[in-house]
């Protein structure tokens, strides 16, 4: 059974940003696993165990991390070899991608290495929020797709059965619970797991593993598209002006709360 | 004349105030304006979608007639089945953009249907405008539109360029202006249409997945990403019981009939499971724009902020006045949320006594 999980490596949440000329960001900042994808690869390696547990072999379970991404990227699937990933893949591109073409990118790679069981990403990466990859891999694949799932119950038999129950999270804490039958993608959401934290020797065992490169320009050829004109592109990146100026409201707490409500009601006009 | 379609989200058979500025950011330019309803009947909605400018209403259903489950599908919303019916009426209208909202409707909804027409998509749009309009034209005939979203934890703004055939936008709740209504003239409002549009059951034929159950959500209160006003606990509320006082204080912000308000959290106070991870603000939780955003006891994290920055108004309630968000709000109070929230409550019930 081939479980991949797509990884991706995205700047840091805490760090400050710098726009670089007209649409790019100074990269000189921390970049990491994209926090959702760390569910993606805990609930990858985690029925990897119980498969093995379970008396499969474990060169019959191999779970590999996939990333697209520059050079930098391969620290990010050392991150998720580090979780527990077998192996790694990185799909490098020195441009960024937008959705379709990560998504056939993905499918390529995928493909080349092997028939997917089941296919993990995170449900967003935080960095772009396009919220549509797994979707793309899914339709390309002709896989089902269940995104922001939030608990993931394999067959007691999976190997034999092929099935899984997923819980997607929907509106006001609601859940759509899906029967799927394998080959399929799922988007992990937060919730679906406590992620793995690696130990040291954990890490020194993940140095030893290895990450294959592969060229983005050799799996996707511009010319063989069918809607090559369908494309994103960002083409001006401004910093998000900041300009609050802050007021305080003092007095005692009964003067403080009329005061509120008379901002509420005179300049917010919300009561 | 390009058609462009918006995708209608309802709730409890009233349509949620975050369409109208949908529409209005659709109806820029010249295009011809669609409704999409989805599984209800879209007459209701006539004089109301009308006045804000949609021209044509179009009821998708689901052919169910051939199928023995129609019952259960008529029912319950299962978003593979009603991805394909939307794909299904955009190729029969010849529709060119769909705007959806980026909630957890159209997040389901608006990925599968660009999926399926391997068309480009943009999520979490704070504008979107025709291209030619724009000083990134060097061509007129080029056709194109650009989105504005934000990026990196909402520290940068965008412009995304999009092309292709045909365009998928989600769009932010809250952030755009609904344009005026107007009023609609007897003939006016003879001339929308409203159609039934029945799709194919395509899903009944997929046997490699199937919706078992729908759990519904708790829909009685007012949805975070479209509350007019938000007021969030975080670490300094030490329970969830505590959490009461902030509820309090919404419903009598709720009770002038002005404003939908609601109780947000920052992530802390999920994780400490006080409150559910649904009420979580920030950038991984509901990315918010309310008019007005009440912080009590939270730091002002960037993880926060990249969730509530784009509000109205902030007010900070904190002991600490050297917390980043006393320092990046419009209104901060140094003092203990415990005496102030319950005083506020008050002084919001006696101001609407009065009125
Ligand atoms: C990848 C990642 C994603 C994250 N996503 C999110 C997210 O989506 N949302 C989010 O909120 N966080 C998120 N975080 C966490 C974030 O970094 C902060 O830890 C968190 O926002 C802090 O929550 P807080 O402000 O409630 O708590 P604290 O930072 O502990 O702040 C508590 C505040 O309450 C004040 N206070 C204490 N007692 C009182 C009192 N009686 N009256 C008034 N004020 C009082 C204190 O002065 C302090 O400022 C994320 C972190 C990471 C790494």
């Amino acid at each position: 059974m081939k479980i991949f999980v797509c990884v991706k490596h995205v700047p840091d949440s805490a760090a400050t940003i710098v726009v670089r000329g007209d649409n790019q960001i100074d990269e000189k900042i921390t970049f990491l696993l994209n926090p959702y994808d760390e569910y993606a690869v805990t609930e990858a390696v985690k029925l990897k165990k119980s498969l093995l547990q379970g008396h499969s072999s474990s060169n019959q379970i191999e779970v590999i991390a996939i990333s697209v991404g520059n050079n930098d990227a391969t620290k990010t699937v050392r991150s998720a070899m580090e979780m527990g990933a077998d192996r790694g893949i990185l799909i490098k591109s020195d441009l960024p991608q937008d959705s379709i073409s990560t998504a056939k990118a993905l499918k390529a790679a995928i493909e080349q290495d092997g028939n997917p069981d089941i296919i993990f990403t995170g449900r967003e990466s935080i960095d772009m929020v396009g919220m549509q990859t797994m979707f793309r891999l899914g339709l390309y694949f002709g896989f089902p797709v269940v995104n922001n799932i939030v608990k993931f119950t394999p067959d007691s038999d999976l190997l034999a059965n092929r099935r899984v129950v997923v819980e997607a999270l929907t509106e006001a804490g609601g859940r759509d619970i899906y029967d799927i039958t394998l080959p399929c993608v799922l988007g992990a959401g937060r919730g679906l797991n406590t992620p793995i934290y690696p130990t040291f020797p954990d890490v020194v065992k993940a140095r030893k593993r290895e990450i294959k490169i592969v060229g983005f320009d050799d799996l996707v050829k511009i010319e063989n598209q069918s809607q090559p004109s369908s494309k994103t592109e960002i083409i001006k990146l401004e910093m998000f002006a900041e300009k609050r100026i802050p007021k305080e409201i003092k007095g005692s707490s009964s003067e403080i709360a009329k005061e509120i409500v008379k901002i509420l009601k005179e300049e917010a006009k919300v009561i | 004349m390009k058609k462009r379609a918006v995708i209608i989200e309802t709730k409890n058979g009233v349509i949620k105030d975050a369409n109208f500025g949908m529409i209005a950011c659709a109806s820029k330019g010249d295009n011809t304006l669609y409704a999409f309803i989805i599984n209800q009947s879209g007459e209701i909605f006539k004089k109301e979608l009308g006045s804000y400018g949609i021209e044509h209403i179009v009821d998708i259903c689901i052919d169910s007639d051939n199928h023995e489950n129609n019952e259960k599908y008529e029912k319950s919303f299962n978003p593979i089945l009603f991805s394909d019916a939307v794909v299904q009426a955009i190729k029969d209208y010849e529709i060119s953009s769909i705007f959806g909202l980026t909630t957890p409707m159209g997040k389901e909804i608006l990925p599968r249907v660009a999926a399926e027409l391997e068309a480009p998509l943009v999520m979490d749009c704070l504008d979107v405008v025709k291209g030619f309009e724009s000083s990134f034209n060097s061509d007129s005939n080029l056709d194109f539109d650009l989105a504005k979203t934000s990026l990196y934890s909402g520290k940068t703004i965008a412009t995304v360029k999009v092309t292709g055939d045909i365009r998928l936008f989600g769009i932010r709740p809250n952030v755009i202006e609904p344009s005026s209504k107007i009023d609609l003239s007897q003939e006016q409002l003879s001339n929308i249409t409203v159609e039934k549009f029945v799709a194919k059951n395509r899903y009944a034929e997929q046997s490699n997945i199937k919706l078992i159950e729908s759990r519904q959500g708790d829909l009685s209160g007012n949805d975070l990403v479209a509350a007019d006003v938000i007021i969030s606990g975080g670490r300094a509320m030490k329970s969830g019981e505590n959490f009461k006082i902030l509820n309090e204080c919404a419903n009598s912000i709720e009770n002038f009939g002005i404003s939908s308000t609601t109780v947000g959290a920052s992530r802390v106070a999920v994780d400490l499971g006080w409150v559910p991870y649904r009420m979580q603000v920030g950038q991984t939780g509901e990315k918010v724009s309310p008019k007005v955003y009440i912080a009590c006891g939270i730091s002002g994290s960037i993880q926060h902020f990249a969730g509530m920055k784009m509000s109205g108004m902030i007010i900070a309630i904190n002991e600490n006045i050297n917390a980043a968000i006393m320092s990046n709000c419009d209104y901060f109070v140094e003092a203990d949320l415990f005496e102030i929230v319950p005083q506020l409550t008050k002084e919001l019930q006696k101001e609407r006594q009065k009125s």
